[in-house]
C-alpha cells in the first residue's frame, strides 16, 4: 500500500525505525502508561459485580441517603474521566516523541535520495 | 395532524437539507467513505455520542433505572466503560493504519484475503444484528408514541428504512456525519431540561430524591410492594445475578470497541490526534449523559412509579411518559421526536458501516483483489449495499414485529462485537507472533460462540405461559442450556482463546516480519492516510 506522504516503504526502513532506541522509548512510555491505566480501570468495572455478590451488604450500605452501589456507578464515570485527563497530558508527551521519529525518517528518507 | 409528527417532519427536512449540501460536496471514495477526513475533533466527538447514544440508552436506560433502579443504572455506567479500551487501546491505531475499515488494518499483517473477507461477515453480522434491533425499537415506539395518529408499526419501519437509505446512498459519511451531530445536541438539550424538571420537582435537593428513591411503592399480583431503588439486586438476583453481571460488565468493557459503526467514525478525522479528541469529547459527553438518565430514572420511578409506567407502554416509555407529565404534551411530543431522531441516525451510521465495509473490504479488496476495475465502482457497489441493507432490514424487522426492551438486545450484538473483532484488534496491535489462521479463529470461534451462546440463552429460550403470544413469545420453547443472557464472560475469553490457539497450532511465521511495520505505522503515524 503506498505511503500517503511520500515515504519510501520498504520492510527495511520500517525494521531500522523500529529498532531505534527512540522508537523503542515511546513505545516503553506508552506501555507504562496506558497498561495499568487499562488494568486499573477494567479491574474497577469488574469489582463492582463481584462486590454486589460476595459482600451485598456493604454495597447496600448508605451514606448521605445514597448507596454504596449507586455511588460506585457515580465513581466509575468520574474515575473514567480523571484517566481520560490523566491520557491527554501523557498523550501530549507521545506525540512529541512521535514527531521526532517522523521527522528523524523523514530526514533519513531525503539522504538516501 | 399530531405535534410529534410537527417535530418530526421538521428533523427530516433539516436532515434531508444536510444529505442535499452533502451530495453537492466533493466526490470520490475518501469523501463518501471517510467524509473527506476533514470531520473537526469535537464534530466527531459529538456524532460519536450520537452513534453510541441510541434509543436503548436514552429510553432503554431510562426505563430500566425507573424499574430496577440502581440494577439499571449498571447498563449507564457500563455505556461509558466501553471508550476506556477506544480511547486508551483502539483509535489511535486504527487511524494510523486504516482507510475506511478494521480489516484495513489486519490486511497490514495478514495474508489479504481470507482475513478481509472474515472481518467483512463479522462486520456485517455485527451491524445487520443492531439494526434490526434499532429498527424494532423504531417500530415499537411509533405504535406507543403516536398511538393515535394512525401510523402503524410496518408504516414507521419503512419511514426509518427509506430516510436512512437516503442519507446514506446520497450523503455518505458526511451527511451521516452531520445527521448523527445534530440529532446528539438535540438528545443532550433534550436530556438537560427534562433532568432540570426533575431536580426542580424535587426543590433542587438530592437529598429528597434519594429518599423518594428509597421508597418505591409498586403492585405485584395484587400486592403492595414497597422497595429501596437504590439498593442492589432489583434486576440481577441469585442464582445467575452476580455473573449476568459481571458478564455485562465484560460486554461492555471490550464490547464497544468492535462495533464498526463507532470503529468507522475515527476514519473521518485528519489524524490520529484527532481521534483521540474526539473520544475525549464523547467519553465527557456520554458520561454527563449517563449521569442524568440516572436521575432521569430515578425521577420516572418516584414521580410517575413502576406502576403507572407498567400500564402506560412499559419501560421504553419512562422517558416520553416522565416529559408529558412534567411540562405537558408539547413538550412529549418533542422527546418522542428527539427518540426517532436518535433511531434514524444511529441506524444510518450503521448502514454506511455495513455498506463500506461490503464494498471496500468484499467487493474490492476480496473479490477484485484491491483493483478498482473503474474508478467509483467502490462508492457504487457501497451505494448498493447501502439499498439492499436498509430493504432487508426493514422486511427483518416487519416480520419480528414490535418487541422485547431494546437496551438488552442492543447489549447482545456489544457481546458479539467484543467477542470476535476485539481480539483480534488488540492482538494485532500487541502481538508479534500473531499470524493469519490466528486471525481467522478468533473471528470465527468469537462470532461463532458467541452468537451460538446467545441462541441457547434464556434470551431465545425460555417456557413461556400460554397465554404469552406472538414476538414476546421465546422462539424456542425449552429450558436455557447456558444460563446467562448476555454471553460476553465466556465469549470474549473464546475469542482470545481461539486467536492464540490458531496462531500457535498453524506455526506460519512468515509476515512476522510485517509486525514491525505495522508497530511503527500504528504509533507514529507515518504513513498514515492523509486529510
Amino acid at each position: 500500500m503506498a505511503a500517503g506522504n511520500g515515504l519510501q516503504t520498504s520492510g527495511a526502513v520500517w525494521n531500522r525505525i523500529a529498532q531505534s532506541s527512540q522508537f523503542k522509548h515511546l513505545i516503553k512510555a506508552k506501555k507504562a502508561f496506558i497498561l495499568p491505566a487499562f488494568l486499573l480501570f477494567a479491574g474497577y468495572c469488574l469489582l463492582m459485580p463481584l462486590l454486589t455478590a460476595y459482600a451485598p451488604r456493604v454495597m447496600a450500605s448508605k451514606a448521605a441517603g445514597v448507596s454504596v452501589a449507586y455511588g460506585y456507578g457515580l465513581s466509575v464515570i468520574l474515575l473514567a474521566w480523571v484517566i481520560v485527563w490523566l491520557y491527554v497530558k501523557a498523550a501530549a508527551r507521545f506525540d512529541v516523541l512521535a514527531n521526532d521519529i517522523v521527522a528523524e525518517a523523514k530526514r533519513h528518507a531525503k539522504k538516501s535520495e | 395532524m399530531s405535534s410529534p409528527i410537527i417535530f418530526f417532519l421538521i428533523f427530516i427536512a433539516l436532515t434531508l437539507a444536510i444529505t442535499y449540501w452533502a451530495s453537492k460536496q466533493s466526490a470520490g471514495s475518501a469523501a463518501y467513505f471517510a467524509a473527506g477526513r476533514r470531520i473537526m475533533g469535537w464534530q466527531n466527538g459529538f456524532a460519536i455520542a450520537g452513534d453510541f447514544m441510541s434509543a436503548a440508552s436514552f429510553l432503554g436506560v431510562v426505563g430500566l433505572i425507573s424499574l430496577f433502579g440502581v440494577d439499571g443504572f449498571v447498563f449507564a455506567w457500563g455505556g461509558l466503560i466501553a471508550f476506556m479500551a477506544i480511547l486508551l487501546v483502539v483509535a489511535e491505531p486504527l487511524r494510523n493504519v486504516g482507510k475506511y475499515t478494521m480489516a484495513d488494518m489486519l490486511a497490514y499483517r495478514h495474508r489479504v484475503r481470507p482475513v478481509t473477507a472474515m472481518a467483512a461477515v463479522s462486520t456485517l453480522v455485527i451491524s445487520t444484528f443492531y439494526m434490526i434491533v434499532q429498527m424494532v425499537g423504531a417500530g415499537a415506539l411509533v405504535s406507543l408514541l403516536l398511538k393515535n395518529s394512525g401510523i402503524s408499526y410496518s408504516t414507521a419501519v419503512i419511514g426509518v428504512g427509506t430516510l436512512m437509505m437516503v442519507y446514506v446512498v446520497f450523503g455518505g459519511m458526511l451527511a451521516t456525519t452531520w445527521v448523527q451531530i445534530v440529532k446528539a445536541m438535540l438528545l443532550m438539550s433534550c436530556t438537560v431540561v427534562l433532568t432540570i424538571l426533575v431536580l426542580r420537582h424535587f426543590h433542587f435537593s438530592f437529598a429528597a430524591l434519594f429518599a423518594a428513591a428509597s421508597q418505591v411503592t409498586s403492585h405485584a399480583k395484587g400486592q403492595e410492594v414497597v422497595r429501596d431503588f437504590l439498593q442492589p439486586g432489583l434486576r440481577f438476583r441469585l442464582p445467575y445475578g452476580p455473573f449476568e453481571l459481571l458478564s455485562l460488565v465484560v460486554a461492555f468493557l471490550f464490547g464497544t470497541s468492535g462495533l464498526p459503526h463507532i470503529l468507522s467514525r475515527f476514519y473521518t478525522v485528519p489524524d490520529a490526534k484527532t481521534a483521540r479528541i474526539s473520544v475525549v469529547w464523547a467519553m465527557v459527553l456520554i458520561g454527563a449523559f449517563f449521569i442524568m438518565t440516572s436521575i432521569l430514572g430515578l425521577g420516572a420511578a418516584t414521580i410517575l412509579g413502576p406502576d403507572y409506567i407498567m400500564t402506560h407502554g412499559g419501560t421504553n416509555m419512562s422517558t416520553p411518559l416522565l416529559a408529558r407529565f412534567m411540562a405537558g404534551d408539547i413538550f412529549f411530543a418533542f422527546v418522542s421526536a428527539v427518540a426517532f431522531a436518535t433511531i434514524l441516525a444511529v441506524v444510518a451510521g450503521l448502514t454506511i458501516s455495513a455498506s463500506t465495509s461490503f464494498a471496500h473490504d468484499f467487493w474490492t479488496n476480496v473479490i477484485h483483489r484491491g483493483v478498482e476495475r473503474k474508478a467509483g465502482e467502490t462508492v457504487l457497489v457501497a451505494r448498493g449495499a447501502a439499498f439492499f441493507v436498509a430493504a432487508a432490514s426493514m422486511i427483518i424487522a416487519i416480520l419480528l414485529g414490535p418487541t422485547a426492551n431494546v437496551t438488552v438486545l442492543a447489549t447482545l450484538a456489544m457481546a458479539v462485537g467484543g467477542s470476535a473483532n476485539f481480539p483480534v484488534i488488540v492482538l494485532s496491535i500487541f502481538w508479534r507472533r500473531f499470524n493469519t489462521a490466528g486471525a481467522l479463529s478468533g473471528l470465527i470461534v468469537g462470532l461463532l460462540s458467541s452468537i451460538g451462546l446467545i441462541l441457547i440463552s434464556p434470551t431465545v429460550m425460555a417456557i413461556d405461559p400460554p397465554n404469552v403470544a406472538g414476538s414476546v413469545r421465546h422462539l424456542i420453547q425449552a429450558k436455557a442450556w447456558f444460563p446467562l443472557e448476555n454471553p460476553a464472560i465466556v465469549s470474549v475469553p473464546l475469542g482470545f482463546l481461539g486467536a492464540w490457539l490458531g496462531t500457535l497450532l498453524s506455526r506460519d511465521t512468515s509476515l512476522n516480519a510485517k509486525f514491525d511495520e505495522l508497530l511503527v505505522r500504528s504509533n507514529t503515524g507515518l504513513g498514515a492516510e492523509q486529510a
